[in-house]
């Protein structure tokens, strides 16, 4: 067997040889600092520069895989709260230390690009800049942006000029679709190194994981229609597949890093409706014009509040729908929302509440006010400077931050230790993922987690039916959607809604469900090796 | 180097490079740099384009460094560290500057016969080897310029002792007869050799792995000829990221000029 070596040693020393002769103790200087910062063994040489950082060994790890055996391009797919940027930082770190690295360019969601240029200043001593608009691509050396700012003109134009040393793109489960303009703006700038992080690199379809290798490693799963072919092929075949994905993912679960996660507890708050709220809530059942999913989508906005489920009603302009509306506005304050208040004045801590309605996070803000909580609200629609500031507000003055899942993704909020889910959400991967903002690398406390449950209600429901069953797979449940997919069962979420609406009674959607948590268990194993690190 | 050891790092830099120490105390530093430091340290290129302009002589900047974590809030200055954008350009600085050097061993021999001094060449190489995994390794290697006699670890050898940048009273250099080309070149051969002994394992593992993934592509190319260019990059892709390859880069190089006991010591 061969091995290829290059070298211009002879050449390089005529060049050598022309500059200045130093003195003894310089020349030994040069040697010890070349041996400082070249990899002892198979050690980062990055850790010695960072005596205040103390890496878990899983992101150790991670770091040392990407650098020695994927050479720094690879799909980043921890679970959330691991700490992906703290593995992204180290292997940027190591790059730059060893001069191989310069240029870099970090695609991030506008929220987190703060994050990004504090993370990689204060950790690291990496100096990364949020881009300005009114400054060149070319005068920075590692620039934060959004893609939505990156992908416009003259934006793009200039940046697909540049040649980058490296690429890191946080949330990239954004770029699983091939078609769209973020991906293929992604796929055409020019970087040696390139990072893609993302907790869930398969949300539905194997086709995602394609698109993001794709990305790292052009090529390395062939033509998409014969990688798609050589999956439906023997377990065999598949295996090789993973095994081949494998070489450029790194995925570490909650479950199997071997450190000291603080405990997280989780506890069920009931609430119950008045009179005329269950009076009104019941009633929705009986209106025979609606269709069961429409019925569903009501009373889940109804449990969430009045406002939620106002909004819902005020498209339509329907005569039942008019009446409905006049209706709940004779209503009492929501019942939850009440008994929430209270909860949260008792526990006297800061928190953070989610809930899946923007009206209802409004509501609360008012309901809190009302008796001297001071709350600030987060959604996916503020812009970068006012999330910045809520953020802001709530580490140092507010008690409580309401906001959406679509808003806190990625956030880092381990300065707070307790949730409270206000509403629960149909895929128990998105609770995983809220719980993953105080729950993560850095969280020094026991987690507090509470649901918040209306008494006969589709509330109790869900939790009995959901909750309660997913609880056996004992942390499988990130992976649960993926296991569905797998499978050829659609969408989660869908799956649930549909199981709920159409049964008839409750023991009939709790069979069903068991019958869907069966199959998928049955996968599980073949699952496994799929997210396995090694 | 620990972060307690920075400061006399940094006083040994800067005063060997004829820089002023302003203030020193427990953790602070304080110097008045040189045209030159200021020039690499500072980034100020449109100052000094300026002052040249005009004939004028540059004011130099004054710069206080603390080393001393607990002080960063006491006074003004930087905060320099393991890591900070400072001491990696001062290891650039030393690294480029160190990259070449002549000496000659510092023998106080007050004896009226000349001490004749034997030619040797000192590489230090970075090897980097890229398969399966990637590493470095660093080898000094000394070749005798006179029979081509080789010596490894070269600089773990000599670390502790003298050297001076001129000849010694009372010292000679002999002449090389090995030319320096010639000598690179009987180093690389004997690394080369070395390299590929030593490393069956890296060379196996990377050669399976290379051979299974190109393997696994040609199984997916359905149409070889629909997109030859892109197949074509997916194999250099691939020999790229896992056919065994080793890098050897110049870390320095000097010529060393040693007494005869010390060349006798080296070779044995």
């Amino acid at each position: 067997m061969n091995i290829q070596i290059n070298q211009q040693l002879v050449s390089a020393c005529q060049e050598i040889k022309e500059q200045t002769s130093c003195d003894w103790k310089t020349f030994k200087q040069a040697y010890h600092i070349s041996k400082m910062k070249s990899t002892q063994g198979e050690r980062l040489a990055s850790l010695a520069f960072l005596p205040e950082l103390q890496p878990m060994p899983h992101q150790k790890e991670a770091a040392e895989k990407v650098l020695h055996e994927m050479h720094g391009r690879a799909i980043l797919a921890d679970e959330v709260g691991l700490g992906k940027t703290i593995e992204a930082g180290l292997i940027l770190k190591e790059l730059m230390i060893k001069g191989l690295v310069k240029k870099v360019l970090i695609l991030a969601p506008s929220s987190l690009i703060r994050q990004w240029e504090q993370e990689m200043n204060q950790k690291f001593f990496i100096p990364a800049r949020a881009k300005h608009r009114s400054y060149d691509w070319t005068l920075y050396e590692v620039a934060v942006s959004s893609i939505d700012l990156a992908k416009k003109s003259p934006h793009q134009e200039e940046i697909l000029q540049q040649d980058y040393d490296m690429l890191i793109v946080d949330e990239a489960h954004r770029l699983k679709n091939s078609q769209t303009k973020n991906y293929q703006f992604v796929k055409k700038i020019k970087a040696t190194y390139c990072l893609l992080l993302t907790a869930t690199p398969i949300q539905n379809k194997l086709d995602e994981i394609y698109n993001l290798v794709q990305i790292v490693r052009p090529g390395l799963l062939g033509e998409k229609k014969a990688f798609k072919q050589e999956l439906k092929k023997d377990p065999e075949t598949q295996e090789a597949m993973k095994q081949l994905i494998q070489t450029s993912m790194v995925r570490n679960l909650r479950k199997e890093t071997q450190n000291q996660w603080t405990e997280r507890n989780i506890e069920t708050i009931y609430a119950q409706f008045s009179d005329e709220e269950q009076a009104f809530y019941d009633s929705i059942d009986n209106k025979q014009s609606n269709h069961a999913l429409t019925q569903l989508t009501m009373k889940r906005g109804f449990c969430s509040s009045r406002e939620a489920c106002f909004q819902m009603l005020a498209k339509n302009q329907t005569q039942h729908a008019i009446d409905r509306i006049n209706e709940l506005k004779e209503l009492p304050q929501h019942a939850k929302a009440i008994q929430m208040m209270n909860f949260v004045k008792e526990l006297g801590e800061k928190c953070i509440i989610f809930t899946e309605y923007k009206a209802t996070q409004i509501y609360l803000q008012w309901v809190l006010h009302q008796h001297g909580l001071l709350a600030v609200t987060y959604n996916g629609d503020f812009r970068k400077s006012k999330k910045q500031w809520m953020l802001h507000l709530f580490e140092t003055k507010a008690d409580v931050l309401i906001t959406t899942d679509a808003g806190a993704e990625g956030l880092n909020l381990q300065h707070c230790r307790n949730m409270i889910h206000y509403d629960l959400p149909w895929n128990p991967m998105k609770l995983e993922q809220r719980i993953g903002r105080i729950h993560r690398y850095g969280q020094t406390r026991n987690v507090q987690i509470f649901y918040m449950i209306l008494k006969n209600t589709v509330d109790e429901k869900i939790l009995n039916l959901l909750y309660d069953k997913l609880d056996l797979f004992e942390g499988v449940v990130g992976e649960l959607d993926q296991i569905l997919s797998d499978i050829g069962v659609g969408n989660f979420e869908d799956e649930m809604k549909e199981i709920l609406s159409e049964s008839s009674s409750e023991q009939e959607a709790s069979i069903k469900l068991d019958n869907l948590i069966e199959v998928a268990k049955s996968h599980q194993s073949e699952r496994k090796a799929f997210n396995e690190t090694s | 180097m620990k972060q307690a050891d920075i400061q006399s790092f940094l006083i040994d830099f800067f005063t060997s490079r004829q820089a002023s120490i302003v203030e020193k105390s427990d953790g602070i530093l304080t110097v008045k740099l040189t045209e030159q430091l200021d020039e690499q340290l500072m980034n100020r290129p449109f100052y000094w384009q300026y002052v040249k302009k005009l004939g004028k002589v540059g004011e130099t900047m004054s710069v206080t460094f603390i080393t001393d974590e607990e002080k960063r809030d006491q006074q003004k200055g930087e905060w320099i560290h393991f890591g900070s954008p400072r001491l990696d350009q001062i290891f650039h600085i030393i690294q480029r500057e160190g990259a070449y050097t002549v000496l000659y061993e510092d023998c106080q021999s007050n004896s009226t016969t000349k001490t004749p001094l034997h030619p040797w060449l000192i590489c230090n190489i970075r090897v980097k080897y890229r398969g399966f995994l990637s590493k470095d390794e660093l080898v000094s290697v000394g070749i005798r310029l006179i029979d081509g006699t080789m010596r490894f670890q070269m600089m773990d050898e000599i670390e502790h002792k003298n050297f001076a940048s001129s000849v010694p009273n009372f010292c000679f250099t002999l002449p090389t007869i090995i030319s320096t080309e010639r000598a690179v070149e009987r180093v690389t051969e004997e690394l080369q050799q070395r390299i590929k002994q030593k490393s069956t394992h890296f060379v196996n593992k990377s050669h399976r792995l290379y051979e299974r993934e190109m393997n696994m592509l040609k199984k997916l190319i359905i149409d070889d000829e629909k997109d030859d260019a892109e197949h074509q990059r997916a194999k250099v892709q691939i020999f790229e990221r896992l056919y065994p390859q080793v890098d050897l880069e110049w870390i320095n190089l000097g010529y060393f000029y040693v007494s005869e006991q010390m060349s006798k010591e080296l070779i044995s």
